[in-house]
């Protein structure tokens, strides 16, 4: 039983990803007035891609070739670790689990190493976009890095672990007066979100005018199957910082077990967080016009100063 | 030792002393050599008179020594070179001769003051002239200090030594013969060398006035 | 006892050095091919020692017995005192391999300087240089070590100023000269101290006497100790010398320098602050934090701007030992405040962050180095396209670019994950000062590895990828084999120790508990029972499992994407170009690659730029003819610290100049002064 669950829930968040981009288009094409293209549209174009011929730059070296699969391996393997409806760690045989990966530190690092890998194969192509989106990219990585792994720090000192499953476990008994700094982790955590997963105020992630885009311009060289990876790695990402911040700072509903109804309560309650947080990205896409890029660090030291403000709280109190 | 051994060495120390306090104020180097002879001479025999009254063999010996190379050797020597090379006389100071005197005057003051009363009074055997024996080592730095002109701090250097000889001797402190011997050796080796370096320098410099030879500095 | 722990053993190891470095000066006059026998004969003989070094090291460690013994000496003050306990036979350790691998690296390379200079003068000074080393870590004697200090710091300014016909070479050798012995100076003083407080210079009798001295005392000590060691460590602000000389060093010694000379530094502060003069107070702690952070986000920051290659690397090592130094203040913070085990916990971060350290760094240098002799230049925007022409140096590179970046399951990323947990337990401590400064660390450390990722995609990214900036990158060929195969040994150490990290923390949790653990008559020392404890230790950080694990995802995605798209071409085209052709000036530079990150931190950076317009008429200044731009960083250190000093040591010293009149007169006048001075003092007292 365990050894079918621990191998759903590896597949689990990239089964599920191109359907949360494709809600949230939705979403925003029905704020902007429009119909939109259906939810499973992301679906029918990874499988387009990958049906294409590739084209691969001559200037490019073996990393471009090699990148968009380490990139997607790193989402898959964070991906399994993070609790989505459960709060078991998969594993495989006793003594082999996923504990390691569940640790938030190692978290934040392997997805950095899949942004580092991103970065190198937008140079190597030697085009101007793919240079200036690595340099622009790595500024916000190395910015953001700082609201995201202090926002997290709160949840680990607030729960006493620094495994993200046991987090959710302790921070679900937590009395609800306590609560309050880390709300303010959560809003520092939804900016390094909508930072590092290339969404506004930061990033357009539909443009491809070379002024505005960041994470467009280092995989505008790429083509076929490997731009289906690089997209679906993407989304594989937004999906886990979407699960990250809807059961940690949220953590009601998130089952402690396998059995049945506890498993359907969680679905329920886990589609809930994210229909909202969803809906707020997109709400956000809608309404806002994106930054000027030397505004993103004023935004990203926001967040890093709300995270040490909540950081704060907790330990003196 | 008799009374009159030791009125015959205070003589004889009151003579070098004097011998001393003359070269600051003798204008030309040839005088000079003269009484650096005489003082030389007055050691010798200071030396001579100890080793006689207290029967050692050994400063006997020293002290003919003394007299052969410091008395005799020495100032012709320095009479040669000075033939050679013809300073001509004109070893000035930089104090005036009044304001040289007092300063000799302050030096021997210094030297008779309770600073060293003490110290005369806690060694065994001082022969009264020691107060005389530092004032006179004190103007012989003084000298050395005074004069421009490398025969002055020759001369200066020569009668230091000799003044400290005389120091020793007054206190009784029996010098190890070899130390005596050394130092005179020493001496004639000196007299070698300085051969060699007064011709170098003159050569260079083209004149013997230290203050001509403030190039060793560089600007 | 076997032959190698015993005092023969160590005066055998030295002979090896002495040998080589000698034979190399012989060979060379005797021969008359430029050097080449002499440096192969040094190298190889380097070498020979390093591994027979490193034999000792383990033998020490796997006995758990030191050894320690001292030579007879004829001067009275000065005794050759030996000393090899837990720590040091660490030391040695991590010098022994670095320096191994450096000399595997320079069998070949220092063939790059055959016709220029001669090679018998470097092999004689890397033994020097190497041998010194050692013997800093052995030393049991003040003066003895700052004997052997001096050897090191000597023999490194001159293997700095080697390649002697280019001007910035010396000027950078005359900083580097100055700013050690300044250091040297304050350990000189710091030594003294103790001196005064225990009268003796044995460290023996300094770790006897460690609670009977003086408060007061005590803190000049420490004082005088931070600046003298952490000039050579090179903790900002101190560490102006170490972005001019390690460049310019040969790059194996530059690999030896950044790599475990600046550690040196790292064993003595762990000596004298927990070794000899134990229960240092809280402040001394928080210092080291707070110096630790400010060095590490200063160092990238620089290290960001940077555009030559090899100086890049040199601030990067500014920022490491910021992250070590955080490790070591959280552990002084815990012993101040009486949490023994977490402040081991910290120490052993500290520590194998060194290790790491040397190992990425020495990697990077060595493939550094490469690339510069490849091409002759050090200027990064005259790279570009070598992952084609040197693609087995662009693999370590790259390995040693995802270490020090911090990514997991290399190396880096241990040491890192440690020490962000023991700072994780300052968090929690009584004061809210403490806290306050665990908070800072813990930012400076976020953000240090967050910017040092963004530094190395620059300088991996211009450097290899892409196309060819200049004429010299065109013509690059890839290393010979001994240098290959020194960067390939230490790539898969870095692989190697952060896989294995649950076994390394066990090994340097039982060094680090040697130093108080270890009997002071015959430096035995526990060592045994924490490896075999290491099973409990394994379960901290994992990274095996975190490896097999990415691994394996890997080669199932690659080979099911292969099988189903196999159908599917891949075919090679230009990258898009908007219809032009592109070339070289097309492509990222690393001066604009780094250019929106100096803009958001300009407070601290403080970047100037200087443009010269030339123009076709100029009375009707529109045509532009040529223009010419200036960027650089601004030098805050030498402006507010370092000039205002040395002005005012100048005016000191020309005002004393007036003494030296150069009149003989004078200067016995001086003479007489002093005498009768002393002799009135004497007869007063």
């Amino acid at each position: 039983m365990t050894l079918f669950f621990s191998l759903i829930q590896i597949v689990a968040i990239p089964a599920i990803s191109p359907l949360f981009v494709g809600i949230i288009r939705k979403l925003k094409a029905r704020m902007q007035s429009r119909v939109g293209a259906d939810i499973f549209q992301p679906y029918r174009d990874l499988s387009k891609l990958f049906k294409k011929d590739e084209i691969i730059s001559k200037d490019a070296s073996w990393i471009t070739k090699i990148a968009p699969y380490i990139i997607f391996t790193v989402t898959v393997v964070v991906g399994a670790a993070v609790p989505i409806v459960t709060t078991i760690i998969p594993s495989f045989t006793p003594g082999f689990s996923l504990l390691p990966l569940s640790d938030f530190i190692v978290m934040v690092y392997l997805l950095a190493l899949g942004t580092f890998f991103l970065a190198l194969a937008g140079m190597d192509s030697g085009s101007g976009f793919g240079g200036f989106g690595s340099s622009r990219e790595m500024m916000v990585a190395a910015l953001a890095e700082g609201g995201l792994f202090f926002s997290l720090l709160v949840a680990s000192v607030a729960s006493g672990s620094g495994h993200v499953p046991s987090m959710v476990v302790s921070l679900q008994t937590l009395p609800f007066t306590s609560f309050m700094p880390l709300i303010v982790a959560f809003l520092a955590f939804f900016i390094a979100l909508l930072a590092e997963n290339n969404r506004f105020p930061v990033d357009n992630p539909s443009t491809h005018l070379e002024l505005t885009m960041i994470h467009e311009a280092m995989i505008l060289e790429y083509s076929g199957k490997r731009l289906a990876l690089m997209e679906w790695a993407t989304a594989n990402k937004l999906v886990i910082f979407i699960a990250l911040g809807a059961n940690i700072f949220f953590p009601w509903g998130v089952a402690a077990s396998l059995e049945g109804h506890a498993i359907l309560l969680a679905f329920v309650l886990f589609s809930l967080k994210t229909g909202a947080l969803l809906f707020s990205i997109a709400f956000i896409e809608s309404t806002m016009a994106k930054f000027r890029v030397f505004r993103v660090p004023d935004l990203l030291f926001t967040s890093f100063v709300l995270a040490v403000t909540a950081l704060c709280i907790i330990i003196t109190f | 030792m008799s009374e009159y051994v030791l009125n015959a060495l205070l003589f004889v120390d009151m003579a070098a002393f004097l011998a001393v306090l003359f070269m600051h104020l003798i204008k030309k180097d040839s005088h000079l050599i003269w009484l650096y002879a005489l003082q030389s001479m007055a050691t010798g025999l200071f030396l001579l008179g100890t080793g006689i009254a207290e029967e050692e063999r050994s400063l006997i010996m020293v002290a003919a020594l003394t007299i052969i190379i410091k008395a005799i050797a020495a100032p012709i020597f320095f009479f040669r070179l000075m033939d050679r090379f013809g300073s001509h006389g004109s070893s000035s100071s930089y104090l005036s001769t009044p304001v040289t005197l007092a300063a000799l005057m302050a030096l021997v003051m210094f030297a008779y003051s309770s600073v060293f009363q003490i110290l005369g009074m806690l060694l065994p055997g001082t022969v009264g002239s020691f107060p005389l024996s530092l004032a006179a080592i004190f103007m012989a730095i003084f000298l050395m200090i005074n004069r421009r002109g490398v025969f002055s701090q020759m001369i200066g250097i020569l009668a230091l030594e000799n003044s400290i000889v005389l120091l020793t001797a007054c206190i009784g402190i029996k010098q190890p013969i070899a130390l005596e011997v050394g130092i005179i050796s020493d001496i004639a080796l000196w007299i070698v060398i300085a051969n060699a370096f007064i011709s170098m320098i003159y050569r260079q410099f083209g004149s013997l006035s230290t203050s001509d030879l403030k190039q060793l500095t560089e600007e | 006892m076997d032959i190698m722990l015993s005092p023969i053993g160590i005066l055998l190891l030295l002979s090896v050095f002495i040998i080589g470095g000698f034979g190399a000066l012989f060979l060379d006059r005797l021969l008359n091919d430029g050097g080449r026998m002499g440096g192969l004969w040094a190298h190889a003989f380097a070498l020979g020692g390093s591994l027979f070094g490193l034999i000792i090291s383990a033998k020490t460690l796997l006995v758990g017995q030191g050894i320690a013994f001292s030579i007879p000496s004829p001067l009275p003050l000065f005794l050759f005192d030996f000393r090899i306990d837990g720590l040091s036979a660490f030391f040695l350790g991590v010098i022994s391999l670095i320096a191994a691998m450096a000399s595997i690296y320079g069998l070949s390379y220092q063939t790059h300087f055959l016709g220029l200079y001669r090679l018998g003068r470097l092999g004689f000074f890397y033994n020097a240089f190497v041998c010194s080393l050692m013997l800093v870590t052995m030393a049991n004697q003040g003066l003895f070590f700052l004997l052997v200090w001096e050897v090191m710091s000597l023999a490194s300014y001159f293997l700095v100023i080697y390649e002697h016909r280019k001007p910035e070479n010396i000027r950078a050798g005359f900083l580097y000269f100055l700013m050690t012995h300044f250091g040297t100076a304050f350990i000189m003083l710091s030594f003294f101290l103790a001196y005064r407080a225990t009268g003796s210079f044995s460290f023996d009798v300094w770790r006897a006497a460690a609670g009977a001295i003086d408060p007061m005392m005590q803190t000049f000590i420490f004082l005088a100790a931070l600046i003298g060691f952490g000039t050579k460590a090179g903790i900002i602000p101190l560490h102006i010398w170490l972005p001019e000389a390690h460049p310019a060093a040969p790059s194996h010694v530059s690999a030896l320098m950044s790599g475990v000379m600046i550690k040196t530094a790292i064993f003595m502060f762990i000596r004298i602050f927990f070794d000899f003069f134990p229960i240092a107070s809280i402040e001394w702690g928080l210092t080291f934090l707070v110096l630790g952070g400010i060095s590490s986000l200063l160092g990238v920051l620089y290290a960001l701007s940077e555009h030559d290659l090899k100086r890049l690397l040199a601030y990067h090592s500014v920022e490491n030992i910021g992250i070590i130094l955080l490790g070591f203040g959280a552990s002084l913070t815990f012993m101040s405040l009486g949490y023994e085990k977490f402040a081991l916990f910290a120490l052993a971060a500290a520590l194998y962050h060194t290790l790491n350290h040397a190992i990425f760094k020495a990697l990077l240098f060595l493939g550094a180095g490469s690339v510069v002799a490849a091409t002759g230049t050090r200027n990064m925007e005259e790279y570009g396209g070598l992952v084609r022409l040197l693609p087995f140096t662009s693999a370590f590179f790259l390995i040693g670019s995802l270490a020090i970046s911090a990514f997991p399951p290399f190396n880096g990323f241990a040491s890192e994950w440690l020490t962000f947990q023991a700072l994780f337990i300052g968090i929690v401590s009584a004061s809210i000062i403490v806290k306050a400064i665990f908070i800072f660390a813990i930012a400076s450390l976020t953000f240090t590895g967050g910017l040092a990722a963004a530094c190395f995609v620059k300088a991996f990214g211009v450097t290899f990828l892409a196309r060819p900036r200049s004429e010299e990158a065109t013509h690059a060929h890839e290393s010979e084999w001994p240098m290959l195969a020194a960067m390939g040994i230490l790539a898969v150490l870095t692989l190697v120790i952060g896989v294995g990290s649950g076994f390394v923390i066990s090994l340097l949790v039982g060094i680090v508990a040697s130093i108080w653990l270890s009997n002071p008559s015959t430096l035995a020392f526990p060592f045994r029972q924490f490896i075999e404890t290491r099973s409990q230790f394994a379960d901290i950080l994992p990274l095996d499992t975190v490896a097999v694990i990415t691994l394996a995802v890997f080669v199932v995605l690659t080979v099911a994407i292969m099988v189903l798209s196999r159908s599917r071409k891949v075919s090679y085209g230009r990258t898009w170009d908007c219809g032009t052709e592109l070339g070289p000036r097309m492509e990222i530079t690393s001066t604009s690659f780094s250019r929106s990150l100096i803009t958001i931190f300009q407070g601290i950076l403080r970047p100037t730029k200087q443009t010269d317009v030339e123009y076709h008429d100029e009375e009707m200044r529109y045509f532009i003819k040529s223009q010419e731009v200036r960027t650089g960083i601004g030098d805050p250190y030498r402006q507010a610290l370092y000039r205002p000093l040395s002005a005012a040591l100048t005016m000191v010293a020309s005002r004393v100049r007036l003494v030296q009149s150069g009149n003989i007169n004078m200067y016995i006048l001086y003479v007489f002064i002093t005498l009768i001075a002393l002799i009135v003092w004497a007869a007063r007292s």
